[in-house]
């Protein structure tokens, strides 16, 4: 069992809780709050298959319902469900809705970033990249990547060369950051997502922290 | 002891539990209790004392307190000092505020409610019975203990004497067993279960059971070990039968919760600390073959447990069986005892998750 295995599970100690699809979500969001001293928040992710058989954002509803049982529930007060927009930022909010809905005892709120009313804890829905913008955590990376012109050329030759972008924008946003991860990696060129955030890592990670899109998940964050 | 004969109503399945002033529970409500309930909590917050609450407002006479208490150290000794009732019985109340009565009741799932209630009665007064005390007058204030039961209202009287505890007027107890480190390794009562079963050819299926989990178990039975009746077994590979204490502890341990659930049909076994002194490979098997011994006995089973190996062993049974299972967790805050109800399914989602949940 990793860290984010360990904050996944342990006693609820912090008042508000992140609530991602998958350990690699886990991972930047705990960078995220780290980096920015936001100390507040717990992360977590669903565990285990669900019952048609997918992890990810299909766990969220079993996440939740469980979640009333862990230690320290009383103590939360606010929770965010990060997901992916996928292919259709509306359809995936509403479909968040439904899980908050079925796992009983939440408020569900009426549009992506706003935070409910009522009782704690409060819930709010965080799409990635954006409310309106389709994709996933990939999606966001990219755009939040820094390369040197030479390199940007030579990736986006790759990728068209390819075709990268005639697959869905969840799909290719994959297949672009894992080839640059590993074309920049030099001594771990599968690194994972999970781990692009260690401090072995620091130098060969592309990403960066501090632009734009993820300055705006920050804000959102420390608005808690 | 004077047992007035009548038949009991017939309980289906404690469902709810209130408690008021009893140990560390100011006003508590247990809801949501299933077939199988776990109980979990910190050391202190009060798991034991839930277990209390439902065997002493199960219990007939005042005398299941008494019992409750020597689990707890302090054994009850009949001596000259002896000289009041309320220092007897006073760890039962919340704060030892004896002056504020305490009160248990619990419903089962036909709505039947049974509760029992103590009160301070400055009417009845005990008067020590011991010629050593020096002082003119020891006078103390009396208690009065009641039982609600669907059969009817009950007083049962108590005399304590510096030679015996003398109950009348019992009340019909709710067939319940409490399994605790101290009467888990009751050979008379092990005794005494078994050989009720075995008058009536019940055995076989106990047996059978046992050997499911631990198939160097050939047989059972009683003998007389130093005049008291003790349960034997016969081992493979072993020439002579050996006092089943002596085979394994877990075995043991096993064998007594069987016995009690065969023993209490329509009726609870209450387990404290169920995981000690049991393999953590035969958990799974172990509750799965408890679980269908209760649906046939139509017996419930409430347990406490500290132990993660032990709820990650339930998890796959919680997940097939939702709706039989319910967690109730103790917390102590703030100077007070409290008790959350979970559901099965949510408890189930919990378990799944890996979320820390004792």
């Amino acid at each position: 069992m990793d860290r984010f295995d360990k904050e996944n599970r342990s006693e609820l100690t912090k008042p508000n809780l992140v609530i991602c699809e998958g350990k690699g979500d886990a991972a930047f969001f705990r960078h995220v709050l780290d980096a920015n001293e936001i100390s507040g928040f717990q992360v977590g992710f669903p565990n285990g298959e669900t019952a048609g058989g997918k992890f990810g954002s299909t766990g969220f509803g079993k996440y939740l319902e469980g979640l009333k049982v862990r230690s320290g529930y009383k103590t939360l007060k606010h929770i965010v469900i990060a997901r992916d927009s996928d292919i259709d930022p509306s359809k995936s909010f509403d479909e968040v809705c439904d899980q908050i809905q079925n796992a009983g005892g939440y408020e569900v709120p009426d549009k992506p970033l706003a935070r409910t009313e009522g009782k704690d804890p409060t819930l709010s829905v965080l799409l990635v990249p954006h409310s309106e913008k389709p994709g996933n955590l990939e999606t966001l990376f990219l755009d939040a990547m820094t390369l040197d012109e030479q390199d940007k050329d030579c990736f986006e030759t790759y990728f068209e060369c390819l075709k990268l972008d005639a697959f869905e924008i969840t799909v290719s946003s994959k297949k672009k950051l894992t080839t640059i991860i590993a074309a920049k990696n030099d001594k771990n060129p599968s690194c994972s997502l999970a781990y692009i955030w260690s401090t072995e890592q620091k130098k060969y990670n592309p990403i960066n922290i501090k632009h734009s899109m993820i300055s705006n998940i920050v804000k959102f964050l420390q608005s808690f | 002891m004077e047992v007035r004969e009548r038949v009991p109503s017939q309980y289906q399945m404690i469902r709810s539990l209130d408690i008021e002033n009893f140990r560390c529970f100011a006003s508590v409500r247990a809801g949501n209790i299933r077939r199988f309930t776990i109980v979990t909590g910190e050391n202190g917050s009060g798991k034991t004392a839930l277990l209390e609450a439902l065997f002493v407002s199960g219990g007939g006479s005042q005398e299941i307190c008494l019992r409750a208490g020597a689990w707890r150290g302090n054994e009850l000794i009949i001596a000259n000092t002896l000289s009041s009732a309320s220092s007897v019985f006073e760890d039962l109340f919340h704060k030892f505020n004896v002056g504020a009565g305490l009160k248990i009741s619990f419903e089962d799932t036909r709505k039947n409610r049974r509760e029992v209630q103590v009160i301070a009665d400055d009417e009845v007064v005990n008067i020590p019975v011991n010629s050593k005390l020096s002082e003119s007058s020891l006078l103390s204030t009396g208690l009065r203990f009641f039982w609600k039961t669907p059969d009817g209202d009950f007083e049962p009287q108590i005399e304590v004497t510096p030679k015996e505890i003398r109950v009348s007027k019992v009340v019909n107890p709710y067939p319940m067993i409490m399994l605790n480190q101290l009467t888990f390794q009751s050979p008379i009562e092990n005794a005494q279960r078994y050989s009720d079963l075995s008058t009536k050819n019940q055995e076989k299926t106990v047996i059978e059971t046992l050997q499911g989990l631990f198939p160097q178990v050939e047989d059972l039975s009683i003998q007389v070990k130093g005049n008291s009746p003790t349960l034997f077994a016969k081992v493979k590979g072993v020439d002579r039968k050996m006092p089943l204490g002596l085979v394994s502890a877990g075995i043991h341990k096993f064998l007594a919760i069987l016995l009690a659930i065969t023993s209490t049909p329509r009726g609870a076994v209450l387990i404290d600390e169920v995981e000690n002194g049991l393999y953590y490979k035969l958990l799974t098997p172990m509750w799965e073959m408890l679980m269908k011994h209760c649906i046939e006995n139509k017996c419930q089973l409430i347990v406490t447990t500290h132990s993660k190996e032990f709820l990650d062993s339930l998890a796959p049974l919680i997940a097939c069986n939702e709706q039989d299972f319910s967690l109730l967790r103790t917390e102590w805050k703030n100077g007070e005892a409290t008790i959350s109800s979970f559901s099965g399914k949510e408890f189930a989602a919990a378990l799944k998750n890996g979320f820390e949940v004792r």
